[in-house]
């Protein structure tokens, strides 16, 4: 109850937050309009375009759609600690009976829920503009399972293991940048992954995502269990000007 | 009766520096203790470790029966807390601010409701419940904080600065308020910086600088430190009118000391109450004509000048 009221909480208050909004239905679009421009442009050039590239367009596509769910929640994920902090609001929720996992687990999913869910209606939106603009031989590329199955499967523990790292980082330091910029570094194993994918090091085979997503479970898990004890209420408290 | 705020030698350090130091201290049910003393006194230390947000250092306490750093959880169920910032979500309304508490509280469904309506109604905010917070006043939104730190019907509350900042009329509906706590059997340890304030709501006082000073009420302070003396205030008022009139008082036997002031003297009583008729029935069976007998006062300022003064000398 106490996880559903936090999460609640921020999202009104992000509702009511222009900047963070709009820093949310950018990127999305932005991607989605890169991708049916480029798929449109292979169509029109029927069977000029070699398997090889389309594969290469298929991995940047998976990569376009997974930055989603780590770019999105950065804002709002960083600010949720620190915005409380200088808004002096967290001395009073720290006084409340809720604990650190809640206050965790709360922020953490409020940032979480919505960048998923903007990362799978984008892939949906994806799909449905190229399959009117670009025909259904472009389309049938985004619904192959080496495409929609990382795509819908690993954007929420990307998105999680995102917003924990910066939570962590941003129950210990004051500027919102910072926390970002290191949130951020979850792209490098996602783009270290993409770029393997591209040369052919590995296929996103069905097994391959199922064991990526375990993996990336397990990191959530072990960095929630790394987060709490790393949000320390007396420091928060007592050094943060 | 059992104190519902109980210290023994508590203490807090950052590195080499003491904010709070052996601390003992106990407020009972029904009783506002005011927490007074210089910036950086570790007034707002004590509140903060008596509230569970910071941990002692040294010493033991406890909270509406429970043991600090043992039971926190059960501690914050049980008090609330008024910052000295009102530390509220600017974008949300009153009332979602109060409704966010009051879920972390465990204050559900129908009784949230009533609890929420009742505490803005009583600080005169229903009518801009739906207003955000952003839109109001300073004075509006320390109520709001006050109502936030009720919702849950504490046992204890802890005020720092609750009227800080805030205009006169503002100020008056929040002591006011803070009153009608006191009525309802409360505990209220309140931390401030007005001294007449802490005067007209406080039961007893604890004067701190990192460590106790005074722990009393404010009149036993004032007794204790100044004693309690009357001035007479003769109608010739000159000097040799005075320097009789001291004499005559001097060879009574409950005044304890006598200064001749200009326009008369003062003197100070064993007993002001039972003594001061006697006093004057002396004066004017001697021949004095008194003009006028008023019993010196002093403010909680000059007792608690003179009790920092003395920690620094």
């Amino acid at each position: 109850m106490r996880v559903r009221a936090i999460i609640y909480k921020e999202w009104e208050e992000a509702l009511r937050n222009k900047l963070l909004l709009y820093t949310s239905f950018t990127p999305p679009l932005v991607f989605v309009g890169i991708m049916v421009v480029m798929l449109r442009q292979m169509a029109r050039a029927g069977s000029a375009v070699p398997p090889q590239a389309q594969a290469v367009v298929s991995a940047q596509f998976t990569l376009f759609l997974l930055m989603i769910p780590v770019i999105l929640p950065t804002v709002m994920a960083s600010y949720s600690i620190i915005g409380e902090k200088t808004s002096r609001s967290l001395e009073p929720l720290l006084a409340t009976p809720v604990t650190v996992t809640e206050i965790m687990l709360g922020k953490g999913l409020a940032a979480t829920i919505p960048a998923v869910l903007e990362t799978w209606l984008a892939y949906f939106l994806t799909v449905l503009l190229v399959r009117l603009l670009a025909g259904p031989t472009a389309a049938a590329l985004l619904v192959a399972p080496g495409f929609w199955l990382p795509v819908l499967l690993l954007s929420p523990p990307m998105a999680g293991l995102g917003v924990l790292l910066i939570m962590i980082v941003s129950s210990r330091v004051n500027d919102p940048r910072a926390a970002q910029q290191i949130g951020a570094l979850v792209i490098l194993p996602l783009l270290g992954l993409f770029l393997a994918q591209m040369f052919g090091r590995v296929k996103m085979t069905p097994p391959v995502v199922g064991a990526v997503f375990a993996g990336l479970l397990v990191a959530n898990y072990l960095l929630l269990k790394v987060a709490v004890p790393l949000f320390q209420r007396e420091t928060i408290l007592t050094r943060w000007k | 009766m059992r104190a519902l705020i109980r210290t023994e030698g508590l203490g807090k350090r950052y590195g080499n520096t003491a904010a709070v130091e052996g601390l003992t201290l106990e407020a009972r049910p029904g009783e506002i203790l005011g927490l007074l003393g210089p910036n950086g006194a570790g007034k707002t230390t004590t509140i903060r470790m008596l509230a569970c947000l910071i941990s002692p250092s040294a010493g033991r306490a406890w909270v509406a029966g429970y043991r600090v750093g043992e039971h926190d959880a059960e501690i914050r169920r049980r008090t609330g807390i008024v910052t000295e910032s009102p530390g509220l979500y600017e974008t949300l309304s009153a009332y979602r601010n109060l409704e966010f508490f009051a879920t972390l509280y465990g204050v559900e469904g129908h009784q949230r409701r009533e609890q929420i309506r009742r505490y803005l109604t009583m600080l005169d905010l229903w009518e801009d419940r739906h207003a955000p917070v952003a839109t109001f006043s300073k004075g509006m939104r320390q109520k709001v904080s006050i109502c936030r730190a009720l919702i849950h019907e504490p046992a204890v509350l802890f005020l720092d600065e609750p009227t800080a900042g805030l205009d006169p009329e503002a100020a008056r509906t929040v002591r006011d308020f803070i009153a009608d706590l006191r009525e309802e059997g409360r505990t209220i340890l309140l931390c401030t910086h007005n001294l007449d304030e802490a005067d007209r709501l406080c039961d007893r006082v604890a004067v701190l600088r990192q460590h106790l000073l005074a722990l009393d009420t404010p009149a036993r302070l004032r007794e204790r430190l100044f004693g309690r003396r009357v001035t007479v205030t003769l109608a010739s008022g000159d000097g040799e009118a005075a320097a009789r009139a001291v004499r005559i008082a001097a060879d009574l036997p409950f005044v304890q000391d006598v200064r001749q002031e200009p326009g008369g003297f003062s003197a100070a009583l064993r007993d002001p109450d039972a003594n001061t008729p006697d006093l004057v029935a002396a004066l004017v069976r001697a021949g004095c004509r008194i003009r006028a007998v008023t019993e010196q006062t002093h403010t909680l300022e000059e007792v608690y000048l003179s009790l920092v003064q003395e920690e620094k000398q």
